[in-house]
């Protein structure tokens, strides 16, 4: 069938609502010339009314595979009908091949995703639900030689779903709008290796991610489930890439890949309620090199098979830089107004092999089948590696600015990912969302330092000491630790609509926090640190002017083995420290001073009465006895402790509302010092409270044998009315 | 996790601060020569910090109801801290804290002492380990602060059968001339 050439007013309606975004500057319109090529040609159309279904696709490299299984395509609205395609492909006089193309209600799902040796286990099942249109033209001539091709394609799609289930709960972005817009991209191979440019102006609207409960993926308008939110995403960047074969890190089969991507422009809003946290003026750089892609045992002893990439080779490594002009927490998430400004940012990175305390890390991801295993067969577990090698973050107020420089990072374990419900399997409970599991993780971090500056000066001033001001906002110069597992589970709906409510546990042993640390390795250490903390019920949305986190019940221990002073191994000790933490209701308010830029906290902490086991205890412990190593043994010492520690509103009436309550605010400023006028890192911290009480002071003696005695030094503790403000300026030491 | 965090973290830092000021009654103050302070040059993880700490400026959360704080005329305006020492007994308080406290160049910084330091009355070889140095601040200033020492037979002024007998009032102001260093020793091994 031969008829004019239709498909442009397919691709018409996509750039009139892409237009109307008003988010994306470059636009390709069409000129005369190529009109012209339009004019007179006739094509052929295709209409497809269509339902597909296929077993089992694999793919292997060096005899293992990875297999996507049960894939179907269908109508995303009935069960039982078909998807649209109609696609009209042209000749155009200058040889290109043009093809429009309109997919409606189109559903493509894969069932499961396996490897060689999941057995029952599955990554769980994909879909995604599309109403797409556009067109795609391919010219000859590539970049480097008349045998390559050049891609132009415009297309939209509107009003979709993508979706990810495991053992009957799903989690989807929904009402999805994307409108991709790719020019001159083009296509050689050389010497056997693909090369691949890409110029893209890309804008992603995610309205809403939401959960259901259910064997088959959702269909039709979901709207009344809660959301977490959306996101909102508008980037102009170009991809460079080199895909060859030559083998893998395990044989001769695998992909090789090195990518280099500018991004010349991008922004970025997560928005819940008509607020949103905006990233705004982005820009940057990444250079992959020889990622290696295969399927592949991982780097445990149990030589689990996964799909790796892997990124550990001798000249392998990832670096890039992204500069965000300005942060604003609670603008207007429609006109992008308002808000309070935190400051721009500066990052940069270098993730390559390291090795850190004698242990070679390199970076690398294995993705298996199988999440948590109490959680069912589905699920997806990544077995992983990481070495960061240098990294540094530039945050800049008022035109000056603080480096926390000589950023290093390692570590491993595995990460699993489900979606679960709110029941208990196998011993385990489990909260209904996404959740995010960690299983084995060690690793942690450090830094040289922070230097402060002048913008653009940070980074020749004096290394310093000043991230100890930041300990509150869980910021140290050093964390490591020697495992870590847990959980958090992350549900659509907050406090007033969309929000995301958290559910996690935390457990973290043979821990180590550093501050004040030196480049010969003298600090003081929180050292044989453990810890334990749950939270239930936490809510996170955007607010007006910031981004509001209230805690529902969470309680944590922390139990700091040794406080040394000296190195981190064999410093002297203060003693061991136990800080039992319990509250309900506790609220964090994340905004930017009123005026300026800078970032503000206000945080009520409400300390809880006990209850049970869940108190609010510290625990001094010297004069251990020590084991055969020379070990000190817990509960073998002198006690100090402070129990029943609790705020109250003071009057009487038993109410515990008002707790502790902090403003802090944190900006780079000039400030009068030692030496003068100087560029400091500033923390300004306004605290007050009704009243804070503890229940009782204890001293307690262990006689070694499991015999102790306490003797209460004091019955009681009052401190009411406080109202303390600080400020703190940290500059080098002159 | 953010609060959970938040909450913990602050904790470590309030306890190093907690324990840096509970042993400073007990911490040698000394001098550093220059030959000490040569030793601390090119050192990088230590900080100096200048700043102030203000209590009940205008007065606190409990002001305005009736229960003690109002800050009337010869009323209480500031802080208090009341601690029973016996059950069923009276309180010991310090009550009534409010002013400012600025200071200028308190340094924060760990110091190896070996025996190559002088100025520990030749004690420095026995200690052969590295301490928690705070250089006091060269000057430092009190404005309008102070407090009153009490004993009380209840915790809460707003309480009933509060009575309150006040031992010493303290009124502070004016400049300081702080020199020298505070070093606090972890003494397990």
């Amino acid at each position: 069938m031969m008829k004019p050439v239709l498909h442009r007013w397919f691709s018409a309606a996509g750039m009139a609502l892409y237009a109307a975004t008003g988010q994306v500057g470059a636009m390709e319109a069409m000129d005369d010339a190529e009109l012209a090529g339009v004019q007179g040609q006739a094509g052929v159309t295709v209409e497809m009314a269509h339902k597909a279904s296929m077993d089992r696709f694999s793919y292997f490299t060096n005899d293992n595979g990875i297999h996507l299984e049960d894939i179907q395509v269908g109508s995303a609205s009935d069960p039982d009908g078909r998807g649209r395609r109609d696609y009209e492909l042209d000749l155009l006089s200058d040889g290109s091949l043009e093809i429009g193309l309109d997919i409606q209600d189109e559903r493509v799902s894969v069932g499961g995703i396996s490897l060689d040796d999941s057995g029952a286990r599955s990554m769980g099942s994909f879909w995604m639900d599309r109403d797409m249109n556009g067109w795609f033209r391919i010219t000859p001539g590539g970049a480097l030689s008349e045998e390559g091709y050049t891609f132009n394609s415009f297309f939209s799609m509107l009003d979709s779903r993508f979706g990810y289930q495991t053992n009957g709960h799903q989690l989807f972005l929904d009402d999805v709008t994307m409108f991709v817009n790719a020019s001159d991209h083009t296509l050689d191979v050389e010497n056997g290796v693909i090369q691949y440019v890409a110029p893209t102006d890309l804008y992603l609207d995610i309205a809403a991610i939401r959960y259901a409960e259910g064997e088959t993926p959702v269909r039709g308008d979901q709207s009344s489930r809660p959301s977490m939110g959306g996101f909102e995403i508008d980037q102009d960047f170009v991809s460079e890439f080199e895909i060859s074969g030559g083998g893998g890190r395990q044989g001769p089969e695998g992909i090789r890949v090195n990518a280099d991507t500018t991004l010349n422009s991008g922004d970025f809003l997560y928005k819940t309620n008509g607020y949103g946290v905006e990233l705004s003026g982005m820009s940057g750089s990444s250079a992959v090199q020889d990622l290696r892609i295969e399927v592949g045992e991982d780097f445990t002893a149990e030589a689990r098979q996964g799909l790796a990439f892997t990124l550990n080779g001798d000249g392998s490594s990832a670096q890039g830089s992204l500069s965000i002009d300005d942060i604003r927490l609670g603008v207007d998430a429609g006109s992008r107004d308002g808000g309070r400004s935190i400051g721009s940012v500066n990052l940069s990175w270098l993730y390559e092999n390291q090795t850190i305390n004698g242990d070679a890390f390199g970076n690398q991801v294995y993705l298996m089948a199988g999440g948590h295993p109490d959680a069912g067969d589905e699920g997806m577990r990544f077995a992983s590696e990481w070495s960061l090698a240098d990294a540094g973050l530039t945050w800049t107020t008022n035109g000056n600015s603080v480096l926390f420089d000589g950023i290093q990072s390692w570590g491993r374990g595995d990460v699993t990912v489900n979606v679960t419900g709110n029941e208990e399997l196998e011993g385990t409970q489990f909260y209904k969302g996404l959740r995010v599991g960690f299983d084995g993780i060690s690793g942690g971090y450090r830094m040289d330092g922070i230097r402060v500056g002048s913008e653009g000066s940070a980074e020749g001033a004096e290394v310093q000491a000043g991230a100890e001001l930041l300990s509150a906002l869980g910021v140290f110069r050093s964390f490591e630790f020697g495992n870590m597992d847990g959980q958090y589970t992350l549900t659509p709906g907050g406090p007033n609509g969309d929000g995301i409510t958290i559910n996690s546990d935390l457990y973290i042993e043979d821990g180590r926090i550093g501050s004040l640390t030196e480049e010969s390795g003298q600090g003081v250490w929180a050292d044989d640190l453990s810890y334990e903390g749950h939270i239930r019920d936490m809510t996170l949305e955007v607010v007006q002017d910031g981004l509001r986190v209230v805690q529902g019940e969470a309680w944590s221990t922390m139990d700091v083995g040794n406080l040394r002073v000296g190195g981190a191994e064999d410093g002297a000790s203060f003693g061991r420290i136990v800080w039992q933490r319990y509250g309900q209701d506790s609220e964090m308010v994340i905004t930017g001073p009123e005026g300026q830029e800078g970032l503000k906290l206000a945080l009520t902490s409400i300390f809880s009465e006990a209850v049970g086991d869940k108190r609010n205890r510290f625990l001094w412990e010297t004069g251990r006895t020590t084991d055969a190593e020379g070990n000190p043994q817990n509960g073998t010492g002198m006690q100090l402790v402070l129990d029943n520690i609790h705020t109250s509103d003071g009057l009487g009436a038993g109410n515990n509302d008002f707790g502790v309550q902090t403003e802090l605010t944190v900006d780079v400023r000039e400030a009068d010092s030692a030496d003068g006028m100087q560029p400091s890192f500033h923390v300004n911290t306004h605290t007050r409270f009704r009243e804070l009480n503890v229940g009782r002071v204890n001293l307690v003696h262990n006689d070694g044998s499991g015999n102790s005695s306490t003797a209460t030094a004091l019955q009681g503790v009052s401190i009411q009315n406080m109202d303390m403000e600080s400020n703190l300026n940290a500059t080098p030491i002159p | 996790m953010a609060i959970q965090g938040y909450s913990i973290r602050r904790f470590m830092a309030t306890a190093v601060v907690a324990l840096g000021c509970a042993s400073n009654a007990v911490a040698e103050m000394e001098s550093m020569s220059d030959q000490d302070l040569s030793g601390v040059s090119g050192q990088y993880g230590g900080m100096s910090l200048s700043g102030d700490v203000t209590f009940n400026e205008s007065g606190g959360p409990l002001k305005g109801e009736a229960v003690g704080f109002d800050c009337g005329e010869g009323e209480r305006c500031g802080a208090r801290i009341a601690a029973q020492l016996n059950q069923g007994g009276g309180w010991i308080v310090l009550d009534d804290l409010q002013g400012t406290f600025e200071f200028m160049g308190l340094t924060l910084a760990t110091r190896l002492i070996t025996g190559d330091d002088t100025g520990f009355g030749g004690d420095a070889a026995d200690f052969n380990r590295e301490v928690i140095e705070i250089g006091l601040p060269e000057t430092a200033r009190f404005t309008d602060f102070s407090y009153t020492m009490a004993t009380s037979s209840t915790a809460r002024p707003g309480d009933s059968d509060f009575r309150q007998v006040d031992r010493l009032t303290v009124e502070m102001g004016g400049d300081m001339t702080l020199d020298g260093n505070a070093l606090i020793f972890p003494t397990e091994p």
